[in-house]
């Protein structure tokens, strides 16, 4: 059980990371300010996922 | 008026969400980092680890401390603890007035602060509780963390669709296997909660428990309130022990009600069927657990005052009376510090061979005259080696 959980734990971490990924490249690309304002908040929570923290 | 360019736009964004993004980890990462002091009383004789009994939990977050009281006379062992559910703080604030201040004549009395450590470490997400919470003492404040019911998710991720009960094989909700009092009698492989309950019950088993005291704290809202729960095993305890405080000692009444024996999982169901402990629980009012509450910071934790509460209490929809004063943290701790002591004397009446007496313990109404401030010492006046950290 403990190896199962392990394992989808890593799994949540590089799907946090591919998401964080993909809305800092959506970021950049942006032409709309007030989508580049969305996206930075958007990245906030999975920032801190990544990092545990929260 | 200046135009930002996109560019500038963007990098005000970035910085201000980087901005947020440290703040709010500064946050948690203050709150989960905090230490605990406790400083060890004159009648603390040994600190072990709860690995000690089971390397189940050897190198987790939950290999918490157990303060041994021993008087190295005859008598009963009593486990105390506190911190099952870390946001019911009458709960670990009454476990620790008995490190810091105990003295046991006969007997020993095992206590355990943060049972579920790791509980302690986050918050409930969407309550908007407060990180921390004090009380005033004569030297200045002593703080402690106010926690979540269940154990991080950074501890124990992610939880089944439904969580089965060990051994009995019971459905329970999904969260409920971070959940201590949902999680005896434990399994030696299993996740965190379920490695801390089976150590415990390896404490209970190994040093002979003859009785042992579960606090905890409820909603108005929730029927099992001021009472004690009890498993079969120590029904004359609790039922003198509720009959002499109602009679005598507690404006409020306690009660007394029964483990039911198919609802798995709660201590003093397991501890009861699965050692030769006397298992009891006992529950106090927290206003700031009910849903209907006003706005929760640490005044409403400690004061237990909440004008929508006691709206709700006018129109009978509670099971404990609240008024303007609410449920003061020194009337919660009060009930529960002296709900077992008279559960050791009731257990010494019983059977003189397992009597626990403890001196240099304040009866309730000191501590709900005087505060609390008193009986939380000062760990830099502290001798060496006798400051410890949950």
């Amino acid at each position: 059980m403990m190896t199962i959980n392990t394992v989808i734990s890593l799994l949540y971490y590089g799907i946090s990371l591919f998401f964080l990924a993909m809305v800092f490249r959506n970021f950049l690309k942006t032409k709309d300010p007030q989508e580049a304002i969305l996206y930075c908040l958007i990245m906030i929570p999975f920032a801190l996922r990544v990092l545990r923290i929260k | 008026m200046m135009k930002l360019s996109l560019k500038n736009v963007k990098i005000i964004a970035f910085l201000g969400a980087a901005l947020c993004a440290a703040f709010a980890g500064w946050q948690f990462y203050e709150h989960r980092v905090y230490k605990e002091p406790v400083v060890l009383g004159p009648g603390v004789t040994e600190v072990r680890k709860l690995s000690d009994y089971s390397p189940a939990v050897k190198g987790t977050v939950n290999d918490c401390n157990v303060y041994i009281l021993d008087s190295g006379k005859p008598g009963g062992t009593a486990l105390l603890i506190g911190g099952t559910h870390p946001e019911e703080p009458a709960a670990n604030l009454s476990s620790l007035l008995f490190v810091e201040n105990a003295v046991p004549e006969s007997g020993r009395l095992l206590v355990i602060n943060r049972a579920n450590t790791s509980a302690s470490l986050c918050t409930r997400m969407g309550e908007a509780y407060p990180r921390f919470y004090s009380v005033e003492t004569p030297w200045g404040k002593r703080t402690w963390r106010m926690g979540d019911r269940c154990a991080s998710p950074l501890h124990s991720w992610p939880d089944p669709e439904v969580y089965i009960h060990y051994p009995s094989g019971q459905n329970l909700a999904y969260m409920d296997i971070r959940n201590l009092n949902r999680a005896w009698p434990g399994r030696e492989n299993g996740l965190i909660v379920e490695r801390t309950t089976y150590a415990m019950m390896e404490l209970i088993r190994k040093e002979k428990v003859d009785l042992v005291l579960d606090y905890h704290e409820a909603e108005l809202e929730y029927p099992v309130e001021n009472t004690i729960v009890v498993h079969e095993n120590a029904q004359a305890v609790g039922a003198m022990t509720s009959m002499m405080l109602t009679s005598a000692t507690f404006p409020v009444p306690i009660g007394m009600e029964f483990s039911p024996k198919m609802l798995h999982g709660l201590s003093h169901r397991e501890i009861g069927d699965n050692s030769q402990a006397m298992s009891l629980l006992a529950e106090v009012a927290e206003p700031m657990l009910d849903r209907i509450r006003g706005v929760t910071d640490e005044e409403l934790l400690m004061s237990g005052k909440d004008r929508f509460v006691m709206k709700a209490g006018e129109h009978k929809l509670l099971y404990a009376p609240i008024d303007e004063k609410g449920w003061p943290i020194e009337i919660r701790v009060g009930r529960h510090v002296t709900t077992f002591m008279t559960m050791l004397q009731v257990l010494a009446q019983m059977d003189p061979s397992k009597a626990l007496v403890l001196e240099n313990v304040p009866d309730y109404a000191t501590m709900v005259q005087g505060g609390l401030g008193a009986y939380f010492h000062n760990p830099e006046n502290a001798g060496e080696g006798r400051v410890f950290y949950d």
